[in-house]
């Protein structure tokens, strides 16, 4: 079966806790999951309390200011600090996003902070996601062509046809979608997950791409594409507010109207 | 390491199974199907516990009846098994032990089927 | 499609890894919880299917079915009927949306909400409506 529960070693105790300075105006708890793999204890959830009126916005904000300040052991990957680089998912009060677009006001309480959900974690928010680049690179996300270019121009496309691709082609491959699917949770080694599928179905829709049999046939498997049962917790999750729930039904569409 | 990433990413190295869509396309079809046929039955049969056996029996035995009724066992079972399946394929490892219940739930579901409808032919012969 | 052998490198190092929290912290959305029942009321029509087909038989030998309507009929059999019922509406109502889904409808996060929303609720007007025909 399926482990539902996490293995015992995983599961997190309470950690310690970084009192709010003197004379804070706004003090706010950050619960923050931290793993030290080079100790042998389980993972941890340390409590940080911050005056918010001497804190950035954002919720990466918090996480720079308990690095800086509090523990400079905190690890976490971050770096665009606006919402292109999705280097900082990670699963806050119990929902997938990026910590750099995520105002800490739009919490009402204590803010929780994990890292993305159902990854071997590597230290603290650090996850591993070498699984989820290699189903990006199951789908082969580039133009394939059997067709020669023309000789003295680039291959063209209409407006019409490009714009087909809103929605699709602004993925930032951040995971917060493919870790927010409970399909994935369960079925990670063989489901390609949302954000792979979502990718597939951007090249599948691009009127200059010549290998739409191929991606097709690749996709028509019982676990690669249809671990999919349309749950939409990755459009929930979705930091860009893109639809890889809409994606996914529209290569089982295609695939669907092919074989009838 | 071992355990955290399951047996790492077969789905990655495996060639598509290449019969997925069809079930999918099953599920739709008898789901399309019983979205009417299900609502008939609540209604035409939902006091059958109230009524009368000979009563029951006449209502089965009119013809476009005894067919609806034998078209509805046959979508359900059918629908039944594939969603057993996709749920049997997602919790159940190893996947040596999912693909034996996935023989014996399609199994259950033909015997299911061929037992309702042979109830529903016995019931129409039993009219005449 | 081409086989992608795995980039090595930073999985082989790390001494030890656990499993981050997964079902135990995620605030599941409605669209979840709406996704698990129609799977739960799924499992639960197999066996309603089971006896359903049993109470065909029953009807075609001839035989049992006084007993049959006892234990429909008693208190508990009641409350199983209803249940049963609703629960039928519900896969109905959520299967009608996921079909919905498939034609590529419905699929805006606001409509999303709102058809999530709305499955228990025609499921409990169905009941109602199939209480108040029966009389």
């Amino acid at each position: 079966m399926v482990q539902f529960r996490l293995p015992r070693e995983a599961r997190p105790v309470t950690g310690r806790e970084h009192a709010a300075p003197e004379r804070a105006a706004r003090p706010r708890r950050f619960v923050v999951y931290r793993f030290d793999p080079d100790t042998g204890g389980p993972p941890r959830l340390d409590t940080f309390v911050l005056d918010l009126d001497d804190c950035g916005p954002m919720v990466l904000d918090a996480l720079l200011k308990i690095k800086n300040e509090m523990d400079a052991t905190l690890s976490f990957r971050r770096s665009c600090r606006e919402g292109i680089c999705g280097s900082c998912a990670m699963n806050i009060n119990g929902r997938n996003t990026l910590a750099c677009t995520r105002r800490i006001d739009a919490y009402p309480g204590e803010i929780r902070v994990l890292p993305l959900p159902h990854r071997p974690v590597i230290r603290d928010l650090i996850t591993d996601l070498s699984q989820f680049y290699r189903q990006y690179a199951v789908v082969e996300p580039w133009l394939q062509e059997r067709t020669p270019p023309p000789p003295d121009r680039e291959r063209l496309q209409r407006p019409a046809d490009r714009a087909r691709l809103v929605g699709l082609e602004e993925c930032i491959l951040c995971a917060c979608c493919s870790t927010s699917c409970p399909s994935y949770w369960w079925n990670e080694a063989r489901f390609l997950g949302p954000a792979a599928l979502l990718a597939a179905y951007r090249w599948i829709e691009d009127s200059r791409d010549e290998a739409t049999a191929q991606r097709l046939d690749a996709l028509d498997d019982a676990y690669r594409l249809y671990r999919c049962h349309t749950i939409m917790n990755c459009t929930e999750a979705c930091p860009k507010g893109l639809d890889p729930a809409r994606a996914i039904a529209g290569v089982k569409r295609l695939l669907a109207l092919r074989k009838l | 390491m071992d355990g955290v990433n399951g047996g790492e990413d077969v789905g990655a190295r495996l060639a598509p199974s290449r019969a997925a869509v069809s079930h999918w396309l099953g599920q739709r079809l008898s789901a399309a199907l019983l979205l009417v046929l299900v609502p008939w039955l609540m209604f035409s049969l939902g006091s059958a516990g109230g009524m009368e056996l000979d009563d029951l029996r006449q209502w089965i035995g009119r013809p476009s009846h005894a067919l609806g009724l034998a078209l509805f066992f046959l979508a359900a079972w059918y629908h039944a098994a594939l969603g057993l399946e996709v749920v049997v394929q997602d919790y159940v490892r190893p996947e040596s032990l999912s693909a034996v219940l996935v023989l014996g739930v399609r199994l259950a579901a033909v015997v299911g089927a061929v037992a309702a409808v042979g109830a529903v032919i016995w019931i129409v012969a039993g009219m005449q | 499609m081409n086989d992608h052998s795995p980039p090595e490198g930073m999985s082989a190092q790390s001494p030890r890894r656990v499993l981050s929290p997964h079902l135990q912290v995620y605030r599941l959305p409605l669209n979840a919880w709406i996704s698990l029942l129609h799977r739960i009321t799924g499992l639960l029509w197999c066996l309603g299917l089971l006896g359903a087909t049993g109470l065909l038989w029953v009807v075609a030998a001839g035989q049992g079915w006084p007993a049959a309507q006892a234990a429909l009929g008693s208190p508990w059999g009641r409350v199983a009927s209803i249940l049963a019922i609703y629960a039928l509406w519900f896969h109905w109502a959520s299967g009608l949306r996921h079909l919905l889904f498939d034609f590529g409808f419905g699929f805006a996060a606001p409509v999303v909400r709102v058809g999530a929303w709305a499955v228990p609720w025609v499921a409990l007007l169905g009941t109602g409506l199939l209480w108040s025909w029966m009389g």
